[in-house]
């Protein structure tokens, strides 16, 4: 069943009299639960496209649809409530709030979500349980990445969105990550959408979409993707 | 290419460096002006006394001074200028409500004037140089005849300039008087000529009138009194006028100087916040409005205060006081072990007026010993002696002391007329207090002045006014400064923070709740400052009175009406700043505010 429907999607930035299309014409469909990997080199359009996507910004052209909802054309508040209901995010640098615990910070969310989930319980999930009390100047940057995927998945969201989530990290604390994640992808049935361009963990995924100046360049469905552990470093 | 970084920086940061601007223009505008006012006054009173020959010593004498003892003085090492000199209260005829200092400087060397316009000093004319601002206030023009009454003697003359004097910068009929009304009170100058032509009619009127009693038909009486006039007569009449010696001396030139220097000091009293500004300013108003309150209604109860000349014993004053049924005060020089004070000496019976204690409530006094102004309260406890020498005198008097009082102006040691005459003090009556209106007072040899209550609460308006003029300044340069301040703070708060905020708005959260959470953020912040700035308002006041007014024994004062628009104007300030920050807060790009690597 799919949950997000890209139609014939662009976003045109205007500087003067010059334009720049990030995305230009782009059409695809998602289905529920899948582990995406958006690839494509720096510049190729794939953070718009994950923009788009969350409610961070709106197309110029096309329509945006997830849940059956058209997010195209939502006004600000609107946009907020889609982005506090339906999806969550992980960055490549964290984004915490610094001066919250880190319970505090996953609990943060249950004041914006209807369906929120029990943040120590998401907590005790990515393995924090005994850091609820730390800053997150206090932990390591794996530790941080955790704290943010808990924060993301205590909202109940429906897709999950990282953009360049293990970026910052080394790569055996970036394979800890993309564990999580995918777990998170099986047991919870989340739609896992990560953007990189990262070649390796294309291995992984469901479905593989390939951006190039703007434009799809490719979507391919891996029948049996690797599992964080097999795949080579 | 650095000068056009410079400028684009510039421009990206163009709030603050506007917000810079407005702080270094108020900084300059409001509190160096206020400084360099008190330069300017400074560098002018210097010159004005100069230009004036303004006195450093005034001596005293109630019987006055010969020429040869000017002569003696004069040849004191270090005196460089002395003049014979007077200076007497005197009431303008036609006009009950308004009175001049009419003043003679012997050899004009000494307390002198500064010509405006109009004739150059003469000391043989017979004509008056007058107070350009009197004359300005009172419509008067060079030309035009002054009547004045000196005891029942008119001296008439013609207005040959206006002037300026030093001796009159702050030209007060007395200590009770604070600020200056020239439309009631100004200051004169006569020649010595014109002061022998106004003594040589007196001592002839005098003379006449004795002679009119013995039964000699007044016009005789006048021609044998005009051939009976001798210079002997005249001279003695000019020593005895002459009560004063001015001098100029460098000594106390250079002491004037550095009190000068230190009470300039004080002023620059540093910037200490909005709220301080907003509370000081406010309560300063306050205060000097319960001071006034205080004097209309808690300490004077009477309609007219009168005036006796030199001298007067209250054997020569008991039929005014009994006509007048009147309170009367007698003010006289002191020394208390060096520290020159005054002694007042009190009989309020009627309580037309009252003397008060710290808590601003009249005492009851009694006849066992004295009250000290609180000024003077370090010289002795209650219960102990203190000494005091009158000057002009050798006696020592101990008392004890019983009390405290608050004193308007003067630094005084105050005790009844009882205890006065136990000890033995000889005194004069200085000033009456009557409810009798000032028309129904009829003259008198022995009034030298009288003074309405009205009228001296009516010159302590026009102070009240120039106070409002700075507290209004200060209001607005603490909300200018209030904003500014708290517009930059918040500014800097909010780029700081800007990627945590982008956060918040990635996570789901609505820009409102986030406007709502940088208010509230403010509002507690306002509520600190609050709790810190209004007890710091109140001691930098209390500092500032303790500083520049502690001529005058003010009682700090703070209204409900202070601290709720102080209060309310400071969170009305934070507020509109908050809601101007929460407001960028809405415009706020969260790609680009997370797309920034920590």
């Amino acid at each position: 069943m799919s949950i997000v429907q890209f139609e014939n999607v662009s976003r045109i930035y205007k500087s003067g009299e010059h334009e720049l299309r990030a995305l230009n014409g782009v059409s695809f469909t998602l289905d529920e639960g899948k582990f995406v990997v958006i690839l494509g080199p720096s510049g190729a359009g794939k953070s718009t496209l994950l923009n788009l996507l969350g409610g961070l910004d709106s197309p110029s052209e096309g329509t945006i649809t997830v849940s059956g909802m058209d997010i195209s054309k939502l006004s600000d508040n609107e946009l907020a409530d889609y982005r506090a209901s339906t999806v969550g995010f992980v960055f490549q640098f964290y984004n915490l709030i610094p001066t919250l615990t880190v319970y505090e910070n996953v609990k943060l969310v249950s004041e914006i979500s209807k369906n929120a989930l029990d943040a120590k319980d998401m907590i005790s999930k990515v393995g924090l349980l005994d850091h609820l009390s730390s800053f997150p100047s206090e932990l390591s940057g794996g530790e941080q990445q955790r704290i943010s995927i808990a924060r993301a998945l205590c909202k109940n969201p429906k897709i999950l969105l990282c953009d360049e989530p293990t970026g910052a990290l080394d790569s055996e604390t970036g394979v800890m990550i993309l564990k999580i994640l995918m777990d998170m992808s099986k047991n919870y049935g989340k739609t896992i959408v990560i953007v990189t361009h990262n070649q390796n963990i294309a291995k992984m995924a469901d479905v593989v979409i390939r951006v190039k100046n703007g434009k799809i360049k490719s979507i391919d469905n891996q029948e049996n993707p690797l599992s964080a552990d097999e795949v080579e470093w | 290419m650095l000068i056009r970084k410079l400028f684009r920086t510039a421009w990206s940061y163009k709030a603050q460096f506007i917000s810079m601007v407005i702080m270094m223009t108020l900084g300059i505008g409001v509190f160096l002006g206020f400084n360099m006012e008190w330069k300017t006054i400074e560098y002018d009173t210097s010159r004005f006394f100069n230009d004036t020959k303004y006195a450093d010593y005034r001596l005293y004498s109630e019987t006055g001074f010969t020429k040869d003892e000017l002569e003696k003085i004069a040849s004191i090492e270090g005196v460089n200028d002395a003049t014979r000199y007077l200076s007497v209260n005197l009431d303008i005829k036609g006009s009950s409500k308004k009175s001049m200092a009419l003043d003679v400087s012997e050899n004009f060397t000494v307390s002198t004037f500064t010509l405006i316009s109009g004739k150059e000093y003469d000391e043989n004319i017979d004509g008056i140089w007058l107070s350009d601002k009197f004359a300005d206030a009172n419509n008067i023009l060079i030309g035009d005849t002054l009547t004045l009454e000196f005891q029942g003697t008119e001296i008439k003359s013609e207005v040959v300039g206006l002037i300026k004097s030093g001796e009159h910068m702050i030209c007060v009929a007395d200590n009770n008087q604070l600020m200056p009304d020239f439309s009631s009170y100004g200051y004169a100058y006569i020649s010595p000529y014109k002061l022998k032509t106004v003594l040589s009619k007196k001592i002839i009127n005098n003379i006449a009138e004795e002679l009119e009693k013995a039964g000699i038909p007044s016009e005789t009486a006048k021609k044998q009194a005009e051939m009976s006039l001798t210079d002997e007569m005249l001279s003695k009449a000019t020593d005895k006028a002459f009560s004063q010696i001015n001098l100029r001396s460098d000594i106390k030139k250079a002491e004037l100087e550095d009190e000068v220097s230190k009470k300039l000091g004080r002023t620059l009293v540093g910037v200490i916040g909005c709220m301080i500004l907003l509370v000081g300013g406010l309560e300063m108003r306050d205060t000097m409005a319960g001071f006034l309150d205080l004097l209309d209604n808690g300490v004077s109860h009477y309609t007219t205060k009168v005036n006796l000349v030199e001298n007067t014993d209250l054997q020569m004053a008991n039929s005014i006081i009994t006509d007048l049924n009147a309170d009367w005060e007698s003010y006289s020089g002191i020394s208390i072990d060096g520290y020159t004070a005054t002694l007042d000496i009190v009989n309020n019976k009627k309580e037309l007026f009252s003397v008060i204690n710290e808590d601003n409530k009249p005492i009851k006094m009694k006849d066992d010993g004295v009250y000290l102004c609180l000024r003077l309260a370090d010289k002795g406890k209650i219960g102990e002696y203190i000494e005091f020498s009158p000057y002009g005198s050798e006696e020592t008097y101990r008392v004890k002391v019983i009390g405290y009082n608050r004193s308007i102006m003067t630094e005084s040691v105050t005790m009844t007329d009882k205890l006065a005459e136990k000890l033995g003090i000889k005194y004069s009556v200085s000033t009456l207090y009557t409810k009798k209106a000032s028309t129904e007072i009829s003259s008198s040899d022995l009034i030298s002045g009288k003074q309405d209550k009205q009228q001296l609460m009516d010159s302590f308006g026009s102070f009240v006014q120039i106070m409002d003029s700075m507290v209004i300044i200060l209001v607005v340069a603490a909300v200018i400064l209030g904003i500014v301040v708290l517009y930059n703070l918040g500014i800097m708060s909010y780029v700081e923070r800007s990627r945590e905020l982008a956060t918040l708005k990635v996570l789901g959260f609505r820009s409102k709740k986030i406007g709502r959470l940088l208010i509230s953020q403010n509002i507690w912040i306002t509520v600190i400052g609050i709790i810190v700035g209004l007890p710091a308002g109140l001691a930098t006041l209390k500092w500032l009175l303790l500083s520049l007014a502690s001529e005058y024994e003010l009682k700090l004062m703070l209204g409900v009406l202070t601290y709720s628009v102080s209060i309310l104007l400071t969170f009305g300030v934070s507020l509109i700043v908050g809601w101007m920050v929460a407001r960028k807060n809405k415009k706020i790009d969260m790609v680009e505010a997370l797309k920034n690597a920590e």
